[in-house]
């Protein structure tokens, strides 16, 4: 396989999104700082959220950039480490949160994100975990595969593991079922696609859905969220964005004049921007937005169609199922169509862990895309119709 | 999954988009009042100045949100009631205006209010303490800088815009307009500057509305009826005083007594302490009505106040031998009209009507004449057309159909008696006997007070003319002679000062006959320079109602005496040997 172009349209698609992203926290971010300071007696100022949201997009890029340069080889060797790493932080963050360490940040009594001073900014590892568990996820599948392992304890033992950590750590101690639903999507996709037999997967499933029943007793607040959207029509949460999407009309209500903002809808800068995006720019934007998730996805399922390095491809599936999970739960529940987890958008929602992790691991598969089967689309042509297959040449191939 | 998103979209954003715009509307256009300011009042304090009478305070009510308090206590939900409860009392102490116990009675209620009238040092307590479901909310309360001073002039009024005095009577001009503010808040209830709903309508404020009422001479009045109520001991059961410029219909002071406090007018327990009796409560006044009787006949030509009759003490009216009052036989005998005035013979002024008519009978047309003198001319039985609340008071026409407007009861009128009146309808007719003969509308309004000036109001010329000016200076000439036989040494020397007593039957409202031991006493009179040919520069009178006999001379006389000099040394008036 020899290198070629990369995609860039991977990663024209991802800027134009974080774009839009501090279009609307610009426009928005003071709105909802009066209000944040009003409601729980916070003092940020107008600009705080635009200015942080600037740092954030820049380090993502930078991350998206490293991403495509760091070797591959290099990351799955040392997956497994850095999966192990990431549990350890991950199980710090709950420990120091019990302990009321000043350098942890809790919220309703879920401790999730450790306070960096130096960037005055909070970092999740659990969005370190996800790319973690994707790497040591392939590289399992690859390694077993190919010694034949793949039916055999030596495989699913190992790899069960990884879940069965994620889901007592994330959705047990971090009461974060949205990433563990997210953590789950990208084991089972990879463990799909690489040739995992079906008997084990449902086995898995079986697990997963048992796993969430207990997580529900864990943490009782779940159990509203999913009422709520069971139809008693109490969740105000769910209302506020149907009547976001809903004031947005045909064309929007044109930038800065969102109301919602100003404290009808929570989270309107992370979870709920996309209603936020709903009423700004209205059935169009919401539209266009939904077509850029939608190619974005395409391309890097692409990716992986056309990657002949197994534990690549399998890593490219892994982000496509790590940002359509994170899509589809978002979106999904903010138009009640499913419950709403509280789960970002991503490359859209304000905050930093999940934007730079997902940047990092999109870069990867930009990196990916360089060493394709076949040679890159050339998309300046003015005419590719129904000669797509003699554009890629046979002698492009690894002899 | 895209086109399920899409559809979805669809339908929320394009197919329901109204009713979303209508709900969310619903949410957050809110809409508010605003406020006008309540116009403030003030005195006249000389000239030219002017002094606050009623101002307005910032004051907050205080409210708590049981439902709230209950609700989102939790689990902690009765200890954070208490918690609540024990900091709002420690703060509040006496403030607070209902039980604990009612207050938590009804957890869906979301407002009760807890204290109103809370003061800035208070309220800011609250404020610091940071109680979730306890709110506050500003209020304006009237408070009279001179405590009692003019209560029942300035009168109060309660949440409904009814009240008395000048509160009462001037609400629309002092209240003004309420503005509206229709806009999209935040969820706090904060205006934003977006959306298309945002209406704003501006307060428009009331009226800063200045009386003609001197603060000096309205404290000095009810100073001097205060003191001849205390004085007699019980005697006095109420007293008025009434001072105005007779050249411009403009009213100085207004006192009543007893009183009480306009600014905490719900503790009083007698209401019959808010009437103005000066302009609400008519009245039979008595002799102090015999000029007009005089001036009538002067005026028709029908008197020569030199002529003579004889007063045998009673005459014959109709069925009726009407006598003059106890203590005056010593003047029987051939007596000049002046000199019956002077003593105040009822035998003289009725005397007086049998001239107007064939001279020896109370004919019809005497009483059509007297009738249209009082009535018509000086605006007896007539609202004056003050700017306050004012009672119509009752004079009865010789051609009433009951018959009561007989020649008894013309005798009668002839010295006050007969006729409900209020004082303002009689000090302003005889503001009109001592002028000139040029009938004022009375006013208690000197003007408005905008950016710390006082904008006066034009005056307003005379209505109409009562008497001609000739017999006018005959009135004020009697009245000088009748003054001088009835208390004009009490006078400071130098200047004219015209004055007549009366001393008025009252009648009991249980048995609607004459009280047998009770007489009211009144003086009314007018002071002012002794240039040749001046007009007087005030007119005063007094009101004395009595829970024994009273008498014009013994008891209203003195009183008069310390207003009327007080006016004379008050307004500067140059003596004039």
């Amino acid at each position: 396989m020899r290198k070629h172009k990369a995609d860039k349209i991977i990663a024209l698609l991802v800027i134009i999104l974080m774009l839009a992203s501090l279009v609307i926290v610009y426009a928005i971010g003071g709105r909802v700082a009066i209000a944040n300071n009003a409601a729980n007696g916070k003092n940020f100022s107008e600009t705080y959220f635009f200015t942080h949201h600037i740092a954030i997009i820049t380090a993502s890029i930078v991350a998206m950039l490293i991403g495509y340069k760091i070797s591959y080889k290099f990351l799955a060797k040392i997956a497994k480490k850095l999966f192990w790493f990431s549990v350890i932080l991950c199980l710090m963050v709950t420990i120091f949160g019990r302990l009321n360490a000043p350098f942890v940040t809790c919220d309703l009594g879920a401790c999730r994100a450790f306070w960096v001073p130096i960037v005055n900014a909070g970092f999740q590892p659990v969005e370190l975990l996800k790319i973690c568990a994707a790497l040591y996820g392939a590289y399992l599948i690859r390694s077993r595969k190919k010694e034949g392992q793949l039916e055999s304890k030596e495989f699913w033992v190992p790899y069960a593991t990884i879940f069965a950590v994620t889901a007592v750590i994330i959705g047990g101690f971090h009461k974060d079922l949205g990433s563990t639903v997210v953590i789950s999507m990208i084991l089972a996709s990879m463990a799909l696609v690489g040739g995992v037999p079906a008997k084990r997967l449902f086995m898995a499933g079986g697990v997963l859905l048992a796993a969430v029943a207990v997580l529900i007793l864990v943490a009782p607040h779940r159990l509203a969220r999913i009422t709520g959207w069971e139809g008693d029509g109490d969740s105000y949460h769910l209302n506020s964005s149907i009547i976001t999407f809903g004031t947005g009309g045909l064309t929007g209500l044109g930038l800065g004049n969102s109301i919602q903002a100003s404290g009808y809808l929570p989270e309107s800068l992370t979870d709920s921007i996309f209603s936020i995006i709903g009423e700004t720019w209205g059935f169009i934007g919401t539209t266009i937005i939904i077509i850029i998730f939608a190619t974005l996805l395409a391309r890097i399922l692409r990716v992986s169609e056309r990657t002949e390095d197994e534990e690549q491809s399998l890593f490219a599936v892994s982000v496509f199922a790590w940002i359509i999970s994170h899509v589809i739960i978002n979106v999904g529940g903010m138009l009640g169509i499913i419950p709403m987890k509280g789960i970002t958008l991503p490359f859209l929602s304000y905050g930093g862990t999940g934007m730079l992790f997902a940047a990092f691991a999109v870069g990867i598969v930009i990196q990916i895309s360089g060493w394709t089967k076949r040679k890159e689309i050339n998309e300046d042509s003015s005419s590719r119709r129904g000669q797509r297959r003699s554009r890629y040449s046979n002698s492009s191939r690894r002899s | 999954m895209v086109l399920l998103f899409v559809s979805t979209l669809f339908f929320i954003q394009i197919v329901e988009h109204d009713k979303h715009v209508r709900d969310a509307n619903a949410m957050r256009v809110k809409q508010y009042e605003l406020l006008a300011k309540r116009g403030e009042v003030y005195f006249m304090d000389g000239a030219e100045n002017v002094s606050p009478a009623i101002m307005n305070e910032r004051t907050w009510t205080v409210f708590v949100d049981p439902n709230y308090i209950i609700t989102y206590g939790g689990t902690n939900g009765v200890l954070k009631k208490e918690k609540v409860q024990e900091k709002l009392t420690e703060i509040l102490g006496d403030s607070l205006t209902m039980g604990w116990d009612k207050v938590w009675a009804d957890e869906k209620n979301m407002y009760v209010e807890i204290a109103k009238n809370v003061d800035y040092s208070t309220v800011s307590k609250i404020k610091e303490a940071n109680l979730r479901g306890v709110g506050r909310k500003e209020t304006s309360r009237r408070v009279y800088p001179n405590g009692m001073l003019g209560a029942q002039l300035l009168g109060f009024t309660n949440a409904e815009g009814v009240g008395s005095g000048v509160e009462g009577a001037l609400n629309t001009r002092l209240s003004g307009k309420n503005g509206m503010l229709k806009t999209v808040t935040d969820v706090n209830e904060i205006p934003l500057s977006v959306g298309d709903e945002n209406i704003e309508i501006a307060a428009q404020n009331g009226e800063n509305i200045v009386l003609t009422i001197d603060e000096n001479i309205q404290r000095e009045a009810e100073k001097v009826i205060k003191k001849a109520v205390v004085n007699h001991k019980g005697g006095i059961s109420a007293a008025s005083a009434l001072v105005m410029e007779p050249t411009t219909g403009k009213i100085w002071a207004m006192a009543n007594y007893p009183t009480y406090d306009p600014g905490v007018y719900w503790k009083e327990k007698d209401p019959n302490v808010y009437v103005n009796r000066v302009t609400e409560t008519p009245y039979e006044p008595a002799s102090v009505c015999k000029p007009f009787t005089y001036a009538a006949a002067i005026n028709e030509g029908k008197l020569n106040p030199d002529a003579t009759y004889l007063n045998t003490g009673k005459t014959e009216v109709g069925d009726r031998i009407m006598n003059n009052a106890f203590g005056t036989a010593t003047r029987n005998g051939v007596i000049t009209f002046r000199k019956a005035l002077d003593y105040s013979l009822n035998t003289g002024s009725i005397e007086v009507l049998r001239k107007m008519g064939d001279g020896t009978n109370i004919t019809k047309s005497a009483r059509v004449t007297l009738y249209n003198y009082l009535h018509d001319s000086f605006g007896f039985g007539q609202k004056t057309g003050v700017e306050l609340y004012e009672a119509t008071g009752n004079i009865i026409s010789p051609n009433d159909p009951s018959g009561e407007g007989n020649a008894v009861r013309y005798a009668n009128m002839t010295f006050g008696q007969g006729m409900n009146l209020t004082m303002l309808q009689v000090a302003a007719g005889f503001s009109s006997l001592i002028n000139g003969g040029n009938y004022f509308t009375p006013t208690v309004i000197a003007g408005t007070y905008e950016n710390g000036e006082l904008k006066p109001v034009e005056q307003k010329a005379a209505i109409r003319k009562t008497i001609s000016s000739s017999t006018s200076t005959e009135m004020r000439k009697m009245l000088r002679e009748v003054r001088s036989e009835n208390g004009g040494s009490g006078d400071l020397p130098g200047y004219n000062v015209g004055m007549k007593t009366g001393t008025a039957e009252t009648i009991n409202p249980k048995t609607g006959q004459y009280w047998s031991g009770k007489t009211n006493a009144g003086a009314l009179g007018y002071g002012g320079s002794n240039e040749e040919g001046a007009l007087p520069s005030y007119v005063i009178m007094i009101r004395l109602d009595g829970e024994t006999l009273l008498w014009g001379s013994q008891d209203a006389v003195p009183v008069f005496t310390e207003l009327s000099n007080y006016m004379l040394r008050y307004l500067r008036i140059e003596p004039k040997k």
